[in-house]
């Protein structure tokens, strides 16, 4: 709305006139502001009156007024905001408002001032009357914006903090760089749009650089402390070129290493198979994460395994990922800000998974305005609001989104289909609020359901609830806290009804409470600490076998419920050395300890854990602690800067994880089940140690890098053959303590702007396992390091973008991977009959190699400004070749007859054409 | 943002033959396939592994000294039968527990460990239910008020009639050329066929130890089984916990692999010890007991008619030869019946089928009638 205006301003250049007088003639109004953005008085005046006000937004983003006026004309207000301040306004026949800045504030600066810099020096020219409205024209904001006090303080820096938001939306944009060039100095917004920066005193251009957004400057002349908020402009074309571009200065100068940060942008641009855009499929394009195959949710980062990645969504703990056995991420991508996945130099903050932290944070919802959306596909079908509580303060999204698949379903012909159900929902809410300047509150809530029956007689369903409530408060410009209480719950029934003798019920569940506070202090040019508490109180009911109907004859089983208490103080600084070296140092403890009521079994000494071994049940009482383990966690970081395009990053940590989960599957299954630490099962420790190479070319449109890691995991758990995970009370008697290794380097080439862009990524990574224990029963492969379920040493991803011009657009994924590990028959025999299969060494050979095409051509909707809605069209191929890649290969029995089979999920393209819209 | 996906092609998953790669060679082991029963004469045969590609006929171990022991120490010598086949007459088995032993010709020592003596209760029914439209559920009722928990596995017998696609009443003598009246039955046939998949199940989650409606088979209404009378026989053997657990391995390992969820395959070897070589793998399970086991028939007049029957014969035609054209009558067919003169008595000609339409005995039945037959 704002941008129309300032062209407007260029338009109307020419029929200008200045009269004041002519508001005289008009009504009287009243208002009340106190201490409110000038913004809001625009608002507030535009609606009351006729008068319609044209301003360069960037020149009064920081402008807080006060005014309290009954009865007057709208001149009377302007002349009393403006009283004293260097903003003039002026108004002409059309009761248009034109609000612009007197320069004499110029002729103070000190002279050496203008050498220092000189790209401000532009800025500081000291112009006439005409050629005011020249500059609005270039969009480029170049009005000095003086902060702080003169001569308050002696001090050589002083620190800017405030807000980056989205203009139209007022939502906060994250990560966004605000940075300095000369000498360079730059800090990233927070997930609230926060940022704070110390600078030299003085006059600097702040450039500020987000994905998606257009570039803007701020000319700011720093006396002390202040206050900057900055609005920035959605760019409204989704061009790749702005997505790269802030990532590439974030790789090469960014002490963070390993981190992947993609935003809804990014995602919406690679093919899709089911007309969703999809973050988890967005994820693994990335190098060093992979999936074990396809229609699986849970992914594998760096040879961890999937259980391994902390999902968090709005800072709550997601504990399944997916919908629809996997076709489908259990996040909404209409309601989704960005992702950020963690592979290595995880910050302190983060802690209580080992191999990644994969951050999944949800928009705020329109603080200005009300606005709607939705969605209708074959298999979905989706709905979101959002709008303003009290404007610019509050705001409100809600959104929610649902299957119809069971009517499809039932439409099929196969008979084995008709009788299988599938269906999901979820839905979301987020309210955030500005109490005032220094208090933020959000409120955040998500539940999803699934339900499926396959074929048989036995139905599935899980569900995920998660809320959380984040208080921000800001102390002062250089230090805030946020004070984070939330909860996240997963449960899942399998119910069987057909037989009413056999009928049960099969329930499992885990509740988790947090509370957490995490602060930020911003102490100088140099350091910058965060620090923080946090706690976590767990709550499983592990399995509840119960009959159904009267004839059941099931007797009702319980496994004992398990809490437990993980808590966690942590500390990091960053440090910039220099402008070469900068150094991030964390320590995290984390404690976990166990508590009753319990029944635990004893184990006679150095026996394999058996159920004929166990020599006595000693009973915890409630509260009573069954046993503790913790430790220190180090996190280090530190990149130098070797040229200026050049960087090296080496980084170190070590995570604790205290909450597993048992899977007999590969992939994530329904029916697993997360298991807390106890006396048997010990908590996983992971280290990494990671170093990367990361180079921009002169004109930074091509970026390499190189990273290479070494991953030790101990109290990695494998099972015995033919482990029993479901109802079992004893579970220690069939896990294996085993110990992990993984390796592997990731290489990246980016081609970040032009009309052909992307990237191409080889990654060579290996993940293995040794179980070595103390009797044959608890030993594989005779203890030597054999592949675990996800090693797949080879892959190689291809993203490329071309753009014909401004409407059309086409990408192409290539994906390749090597196959991976299974267990063969090695042979045959007969017994009673039929014949069986005798199984090599656990995972000593491959399913067949990966390989997909996927292409997608984007046609955009014409691109003027202001139109009702925009809209794009999105033509897919997903798996262009048809490949049937198998998903597993397995031998089975038929007639007793053994025969091997392939199983592909996707066996032939699948074609989508999408229709977008937005408005 | 709003999006509406206007065209969607539904994915399905498919299935492929996979042959695996060349697979490192293994040896061929010692394969037990045994049972022994306390009330009847028992058969132990050993075998060995072969290659998953191999067509080869299964090699049967000859000349293994074979045991049982009970825990004193007793032992009782089968003796080879047949060769790989190890015999145990009947007689009275006193101790509670047994190990079977074997010592091959190449001097390798095996043995299982010590099992007890599990005899299985009575079938209570072998029932069946109709379902309409689609077939015939069969199910199995057992009850065991002496052990607190079961566990148990079936196998059956199937055994049905059923007829070739037409009846001869002629019979062609190619060398004479003459035609003579067909005095044999090849029209009648019946057949037998053995359960391959493990059926199992315990009421170790149930409050008694009673196996209602447990289902063992299903017939499609249009399967040739149903057509005229079909017979089952179920054994039903009481197993051990331990024993339990290895059948159920071994479902796993070959009969529920590969679903989107399925468990991964391990490697499982049973009860038995190679003495000489601990790292030697032996496969099989030991073990002893009685069974206990039950007939039931299912006649045709008791189900509803389908609207066909999946016979096999679905590609049988006739044809017709006169009386002047048997001559050059030949190759691989067989007459029917003959074709009546419209003027007078007698014969013009004759129709004819292939022989696999009118011969039952080629599909695998047999033309005289089992004892059982009701």
């Amino acid at each position: 709305m704002k941008l129309s205006r300032i062209f407007l301003i260029c338009l109307s250049l020419t029929c200008l006139t200045f009269t004041q007088a002519f508001s005289q003639r008009d009504k009287s109004i009243s208002v009340e502001f106190p201490n409110q953005p000038f913004n809001q008085l625009v608002l507030e005046l535009e609606q009351k009156t006729e008068y319609r006000f044209f301003y360069n937004p960037a020149s009064v983003d920081s402008l807080v007024v006060t005014v309290t006026a009954s009865n007057k004309t709208v001149s009377e207000i302007l002349d009393e905001v403006f009283r004293n301040s260097e903003y003039r306004y002026a108004i002409d026949g059309n009761r248009y408002v034109y609000i612009t800045i007197q320069e004499p504030i110029l002729t103070e600066l000190p002279s050496d001032f203008f050498s220092r810099t000189g790209s401000s020096s532009d800025s500081l020219r000291r112009k006439g009357d005409n050629s005011r409205f020249e500059e609005a024209e270039k969009v480029k904001i170049e009005k000095l914006i003086t902060i702080g006090v003169r001569g308050s303080t002696n001090k050589p820096t002083a620190s800017i903090a405030g807000y980056v938001r989205n203009k139209k939306s007022g939502e906060p944009v994250i990560g966004a760089s605000v940075l300095i060039e000369n000498p360079l100095i730059g800090v990233a917004t927070d997930p609230n749009g926060y940022y704070s920066i110390t600078l030299p005193r003085g006059t600097h251009q702040v450039k500020i650089r987000s994905m998606g957004m257009k570039n803007t400057e701020r000319n700011v002349l720093l006396h002390s402390d202040g206050k900057l908020n900055i609005e920035m402009e959605e760019d409204v074309l989704p061009l790749k070129e702005v997505v790269i571009e802030s990532d590439r200065d974030e790789r090469v100068l960014g002490l963070q290493m390993g981190l992947e940060r993609i935003d809804i942008k990014t995602m919406k641009q690679i093919p899709v198979a089911m007309g969703e855009v999809d973050i988890l499929r967005a994820v693994l394009t990335l190098p060093g994460v992979q999936s074990v195959g396809e229609a699986t949710v849970g992914f594998n980062v760096r040879g961890g395994a999937t259980d391994q990645n902390l999902i968090l969504f709005n800072d709550a703990t997601i504990y399944n990922p997916s919908h629809l056995f996997g076709f489908f991420s259990a996040f909404n991508a209409d309601l989704l800000k960005n992702v950020e996945l963690y592979k290595s130099g995880i910050p302190a903050e983060y802690g209580g998974r080992i191999s990644s932290v994969m951050d999944v944070t949800t928009r705020d919802g329109n603080k200005r305005k009300w606005g709607g959306s939705g969605g209708i596909s074959p298999i979905t079908g989706r709905f979101a609001l959002e709008g303003p509580i009290v404007k610019d303060k509050s705001s409100f999204l809600i959104g929610g989104r649902s299957t119809y698949s069971d009517w499809i379903l039932k439409q099929l012909s196969s008979e084995q289909l008709k009788n299988s159900e599938a269906s999901f929902y979820d839905l979301n809410l987020n309210i955030s609020h500005e109490i005032n300047t220094k208090n933020n509150i959000y409120v955040s809530g998500y539940i999803s359901k699934d339900r499926f029956k396959l074929q048989g007689d036995t139905s599935y369903s899980y569900s995920n609830k998660v809320a959380s409530v984040k208080w921000r408060h800001i102390f002062s410009n250089k230090f805030f806290g946020v004070l984070t209480g939330n909860y996240s719950g997963y449960d899942y029934t399998i119910s069987s009804q057909n037989n009413p003798v056999n009928a049960f019920d099969l329930t499992y569940d885990i509740q988790q409470l947090q509370a957490k506070a995490d602060f930020n202090y911003f102490l100088n040019s140099k350091h910058t600490l965060n620090f923080g508490l946090s706690t976590i109180n767990y709550k499983l009911s592990p399995g509840t076998l119960s009959p159904t109907g009267t004839e059941s004859l099931v007797i009702p089983d319980v496994l004992q419920n398990e809490q437990a208490l993980e808590s966690a103080a942590y500390i990091g600084d960053n440090f910039e050395v220099n402008s070469r070296l900068s150094l991030y140092g964390g320590l995290r403890y984390s404690f976990f300890r166990n508590y009753g009521p319990r029944d635990l079994y004893i184990y006679k000494d150095g026996s394999p854990k058996d159920v004929s071994t166990i020599i006595d049940t000693v009973s915890y009482s409630t509260g009573e602690k069954l046993s503790t383990s913790g430790g220190p966690e180090v996190r280090l970081s530190a990149r130098f800067n070797l040229l200026r395009n050049t960087s090296l990053k080496i980084s170190y940590n070590r995570m604790r994880q205290y909450v597993q989960m048992l899977s007999n599957t590969t992939a994530i299954a329904p029916t697993d089940i997360w298991k807390l630490s106890d006396p048997y099962i010990k908590p996983l420790i992971g280290d990494q140690l990671s170093v990367g190479y990361y180079h921009n070319s002169r004109t930074k449109s091509i970026e390499v890098s190189i990273e290479a890691y070494y991953k030790l995991m101990k109290n990695f758990l494998d099972y015995k053959g033919g482990a029993e995970l479901i109802l079992n009370h004893h579970i220690e008697t069939d896990v294996l303590n085993s110990q992990g290794k993984a390796y592997g380097a990731e290489f990246m080439v980016k081609k970040a702007s032009g009309k052909l862009n992307g990237w191409l990524s080889y990654t060579y990574s290996r993940s293995l396992i040794k179980t070595q224990g103390p009797s044959e029963t608890e030993t594989i492969n005779r203890g030597e390091y054999y592949p675990s379920n996800y090693d797949k040493p080879h892959a190689v991803n291809f993203i490329g973008n071309y753009k014909f011009n401004r409407r059309f657009s086409t990408s192409v994924n290539i994906v390749y991977g090597t196959g991976r590990p299974i267990t063969l028959p090695l042979a045959k025999y007969t017994l009673d009959g039929a014949e069986r299969l005798l199984y090599s060494d656990r995972n000593q050979y491959r399913i067949p190699d990966y390989f997909r095409t996927d292409i997608s051509l984007n046609i955009e909707g014409n691109h003027k400004i202001k139109k009702l809605a925009h809209s794009s069209w999105s033509l897919s191929v997903y798996n262009l070749t048809g490949r049937r890649n198998a998903y597993s290969v397995y031998f089975t029995s038929v007639d007793g007859i053994v025969q091997g089979y392939k199983l592909s999920i996707f066996g032939n393209p699948i074609p989508t054409i999408t229709y977008n819209f937005k408005f | 943002m709003k999006r509406i996906i206007l065209l969607f092609l539904l994915l399905a998953g498919c299935i492929d033959p996979y042959f695996p790669p060349d697979l490192k060679s293994s040896e061929a082991f010692l394969v037990v396939d045994g049972f022994i029963d306390v009330t009847d004469k028992s058969v132990v045969k050993l075998t060995r592994t072969k290659s998953l590609t191999t067509t080869d006929a299964t090699i049967l171990e000859t000349g293994a000294s074979v045991w049982i022991q009970d825990e004193a120490g007793n032992k009782i010598y089968l003796s080879e039968e047949s060769e790989g086949n190890y015999v145990l007459p009947v007689q009275t088995f006193n101790s509670k527990e047994y190990s079977l032993n074997i010592v091959t010709k190449d001097s390798k020592e095996y043995a299982s460990a010590f099992v007890p003596v599990v005899k299985s209760p009575p079938i209570d029914s072998v029932n069946w239910e109709l379902v309409p439209d689609k077939g015939v559920q069969i199910y199995v009722n057992t009850h065991d008020t002496e052990h607190p928990e079961g566990f148990y596995r079936w196998t059956f017998e199937e055994t049905w009639s059923y007829t070739s696609a037409y009846q001869s009443t002629y019979v062609f003598n190619p060398s004479t050329k003459a035609v003579s009246v067909r005095t044999n039955n090849i029209y009648n046939c019946w057949t037998t066929d053995k359960s391959n998949n493990i059926i199992i199940e315990s009421t170790k989650r149930l409050s008694e130890n009673i196996i209602s409606e447990f289902p063992l088979k299903f017939i499609e209404e249009t399967a040739e089984e149903l057509r005229y009378k079909y017979s089952i026989l179920v054994t039903q053997y009481a197993i051990t916990e331990d024993a339990f657990k290895y059948w159920q391995q071994q479902k796993k390992n070959t009969e529920d692999l590969g679903t989107l969820f399925g468990p991964l395959p391990t490697q499982i070897t049973g009860n038995f010890k190679c003495l000489t070589n601990p790292a030697e793998p032996i496969l099989g399970y030991f073990h002893v007991g009685s069974i206990s086991s039950k007939r039931i028939f299912i006649s045709y007049e008791q189900l509803p008619t389908p609207p066909f029957y999946n016979t096999g014969y679905s590609g049988c035609e006739l044809g017709s030869v006169m009386n002047e054209d048997l001559e050059r009558f030949s190759g691989p067919f067989t007459l029917v019946s003959g074709i009546p003169s419209t003027t007078g008595p007698g014969v013009i000609g004759y129709t004819y089928s292939s022989q696999f339409c009118v011969d039952c005995t080629l599909r695998g039945g047999v033309t005289t009638k089992p004892d059982f037959w009701e």
